[in-house]
């Protein structure tokens, strides 16, 4: 009966599916495993070499075209070929270009069957080659069957998800290109970042947060005296001197602070005890997202810098001097010379008390004269650093002894008192130079007290230092001019004064000296009242 | 206060309804043919063929900027083996299903060309959103989009007098069509019916769940992606304002759906861009099966 036979016809139907399902399940498994070839393969080549293994399983292969996209002209040029060429394809084919774009565009695997019927049993399959991101060709594979029978809805499946293994291991093989070139390019970056480094005469070093040293470059393993071979990953404490360890942890925490810290000034003893001046920089590292790295540290050798600015200051010097002096110098020569020509023109010759006024005036001119020039060039070698002390170890009483001595010849007015402690140590001292420093500060103390008194040279020991101190019952300085005392040129300008000579240089010319020898120079006054000048010298251990 | 809602038996009324559209033998042919992953092309395309009609109208379709392959395909054969299995397929239903209802229905009080249109939209945003998520079931989204609301139909041909009154409640309450419809049909919507004629029809569970839980996919528990895209793009639609899904609102996006779909609100314009063009290709498509 009919309904017998229709049953029949279904489980005819039923059968078939089962064993299609069957197959199905195997071949699938099959294609689990040979997909494992493309994923493992790197390179363009291999990827498409094993997927041409699978479609060789599946079907009778007679060989390959790959296409790929030529982005400028988006035309498909043929780049890898097995067994066949383009030529093959295009004769046997009813293939384009339109076609091979449609493919791509679409995404789509599809079959086209020969053109003519005398080849009608080759098929080519067509493989778009894309990944998520890009279009790249399309694979041509001409195969030995009708296009009819060709593709199940199994093989359709498979080629499919090959396709998809072709596409994600082009894809990680074009990433895996592109990470090979990235690091060829940042490690020609870091040799270029590094070779600026390298030629740089500034030390340079970087730490990470942990303190850790990340780069350092030659010259500063120079500079620091570094000895540790492999300074980089380790801790600055490691590696640096002490006394630059010290210094970078100050700066850290400064450069944390303010992020930056400018020239700060370090004089760096080397081994051989040659010791240098650094200014050192330092700067805050981030990255793109702002995030602290840590700190860059820049020195710089200030030596040239330093005796660059020495010499800028001598040409100030020389220029201040010039002017100041030129001044200096005329009014004592403007007055001699207007004495000499009143004397050759106007005075008779016969009249010699007349003739022997002006000299003597003359007289005292140029004594002035020579005065300011000898104290013009003391003061000018002091400040160009070309004096040089001869320092003896001896006592000072010998020199204030024979100060207040000389200077108590030239006054009847003052009396010179002289009050030295006892045991008092030796220290050193150039004997003359410091003769001249006491000579003058008893000399002004005389000078300044017109109406005489008592001056007061009092020598005592305290915290290791010698003070000596000059007190007299003068004139006083007014509190402003204290300030400037040490000035060269400067005097005291008032009525009182007007007619005590002197340079305006001597007082520098002290300050000078004492400081010379390492020690210091001290006023307390009062007005109209008087002074104390107190010197003090270091008594070395 | 309203009156109990009658308890109605859908079901029943369904199985009563005479001249139910029915899908032509050769569908359910390729369907059963399809079950087999060995078929091969050759099978399916003698199977398409035993339906003339509908094997020309597949041919124009292949042809067309539906698919604008650049070179003419002449056979059926060659049609799947270009174009794959499942576009032949969902090209045989679809075509099927729209000419299946295209009659001329004189009683009709529902706008049927704004109808259409909307599951045409819906279809080819389904489509779109399924390609973007990369899933293997994109025809199916496209058909499940394009049948999602056939219970509308089967309402507006079967069942006059209860859908004037949900049309008249739409109109007057200002709500969706689906809450009329439970108020009128007793808590059912076109959702059900739908399914319901799915079912008969013998296609795959995936579409009767797809349909009766469009507007809830959280109930589609098997299929909650798909549902998910086809429940989405139904609300993309109707927010594109393409064709008439018989009201103008738009329904609050299921969050459990939109989580699923994970989109990027930044890509939407793009989105919308590509259901736009790829809804005109495919009202050509609808032409041709028309013509």
């Amino acid at each position: 009966m009919s309904n017998n036979k229709e049953f029949e016809q279904e489980i005819e139907f039923l059968k078939r599916t089962n064993k299609g399902l069957r197959y199905s399940l195997e071949e699938m498994s099959l294609f689990q495993h040979m997909a494992k070839g493309i994923s493992a393969a790197k390179d363009e080549s291999s990827i498409i070499g094993e997927f041409i293994s699978i479609i060789k399983t599946y079907w009778d292969y007679k060989g390959f075209v790959c296409y790929d996209l030529d982005f400028k002209t988006l035309d498909f040029v043929p780049s890898y070929s097995g067994v066949i060429d383009s030529d093959f394809i295009y004769n046997n084919f009813d293939v384009n270009p339109s076609i091979l774009t449609w493919i791509l565009n679409e995404k789509q695997i599809s079959t086209l069957p020969a053109k003519s019927s005398e080849n009608s049993k080759l098929s080519l399959l067509l493989i778009p080659l894309a990944t998520v991101t890009k279009l790249l060709g399309v694979l041509s594979v001409v195969i030995e069957a009708d296009a009819d029978d060709l593709l199940t809805m199994q093989t359709l499946e498979i080629l499919n998800l090959a396709a998809g293994y072709v596409s994600t291991s082009m894809e990680n093989s074009i990433l895996y290109g592109d990470i090979c070139n990235k690091n060829i390019h940042l490690e020609h970056m870091r040799a270029f970042t590094s070779d600026i480094l390298e030629s740089l005469n500034n030390g340079i070093i970087t730490f990470n947060m942990e303190r850790e040293i990340t780069h350092i470059n030659q010259n500063a393993v120079a500079m620091f005296g570094i000895t540790e071979v492999n300074p980089v990953n380790q801790s600055y404490l490691d590696v640096l001197p002490p006394a630059i360890a010290e210094l970078t942890h100050l700066l850290f925490e400064q450069t944390v602070k303010d992020g930056f810290v400018i020239d700060y000034q370090i004089d760096f003893e080397l081994s051989g005890g040659i010791v240098l001046p650094y200014g050192v920089s330092t700067s805050l590292l981030r990255d793109e997202s702002n995030k602290l790295l840590g700190m860059t540290l820049v020195a710089r050798d200030m030596t040239a810098s330093k005796e660059l600015e020495r010499l800028r200051s001598l040409d100030r010097l020389k220029d201040d001097f010039v002017s100041t002096v030129s001044h200096e110098l005329r009014s004592p020569l403007a007055t001699m010379k207007a004495y000499i020509d009143t004397l050759m023109n106007r005075v008779e010759a016969d009249d010699i008390e007349t003739r022997d006024m002006f000299l003597k005036t003359i007289e005292t001119e140029a004594n002035r004269l020579a005065t300011l020039v000898e104290n013009m060039l003391d003061i000018a070698s002091i400040e160009s650093g070309k004096i040089s002390l001869e320092l003896q170890y001896m006592h000072v009483n010998e020199i204030i002894e024979s100060v207040a001595k000389l200077c108590q010849v030239q006054t009847v007015k003052h009396k010179i008192i002289i009050d030295i402690a006892d045991n008092l140590p030796k220290i050193n001292l150039d004997k003359d130079r410091m003769t001249q420093v006491m000579h003058n500060i008893v000399n002004n103390a005389i000078k300044y007290s017109p109406d005489g008194g008592d001056i007061t040279i009092q020598v005592k020991e305290m915290k290791s230092a010698i003070y000596i101190s000059v007190e007299d019952n003068g004139l006083g300085i007014k509190e402003d001019d204290l300030k400037q005392l040490f000035n060269k040129f400067f005097r005291v300008d008032s009525m009182k004064t007007s007619n005590i000579g002197g340079t305006g240089l001597g007082l520098a010319i002290v300050k000078k000296l004492v400081e010379l020898h390492g020690g210091k120079i001290n006023i307390t006054s009062e007005y109209e009242k008087g002074s104390i000048f107190t010197v003090i010298l270091p008594v070395q251990s | 206060m309203e009156n109990e809602p009658p308890k109605i038996d859908l079901k029943r009324i369904i199985d009563s309804i005479s001249g139910l559209p029915t899908l032509p033998v050769v569908i359910t042919k390729v369907t059963k043919l399809m079950q087999n992953p060995k078929v091969s092309a050759a099978e399916i395309a003698q199977a398409i063929s035993s339906d003339q009609a509908l094997a020309s109208k597949i041919l124009k379709i292949v042809n067309s900027s539906f698919y604008g392959f650049p070179s003419r395909i002449k056979t059926i054969t060659h049609a799947i083996v270009i174009l794959g299995f499942n576009s032949i397929k969902a090209t045989a239903m679809s075509a099927s299903i729209f000419s299946s209802f295209s009659g001329e229905d004189k009683d009709s009080i529902f706008d049927m060309e704004g109808f259409w249109s909307h599951s045409i939209g819906v279809g080819a945003a389904s489509k779109i959103l399924a390609k973007r998520l990369k899933m293997k079931e994109v025809e199916e989204a496209f058909l499940a989009g394009l049948m999602h609301d056939l219970g509308k139909v089967i309402l507006d041909q079967y069942m006059h007098k209860p859908f004037s009154r949900i049309l008249d409640i739409v109109k007057t309450k200002k709500c969706l069509i689906s809450e009329a419809e439970k108020i009128v049909l007793g808590g059912h919507t076109h959702a059900d019916i739908g399914a319901l004629l799915v079912q008969k029809w013998n296609l795959n569970p995936e579409f009767v769940a797809i349909i009766k839980d469009h507007n809830a996919p959280t109930s589609a528990s098997d299929y909650f992606k798909i549902t998910s895209v086809v429940h989405v793009a139904d609300a993309f639609i109707r927010a594109m304002d393409i064709g008439n899904p018989g009201d103008d609102l738009i329904p609050k996006i299921n969050p459990g759906a939109w989580n699923e779909l994970n989109i990027n609100p930044v890509s939407l314009p793009q989105i919308f861009k590509e259901i736009s063009e790829e809804v005109k290709k495919t009202e050509i498509f609808f032409k041709m099966t028309a013509s």
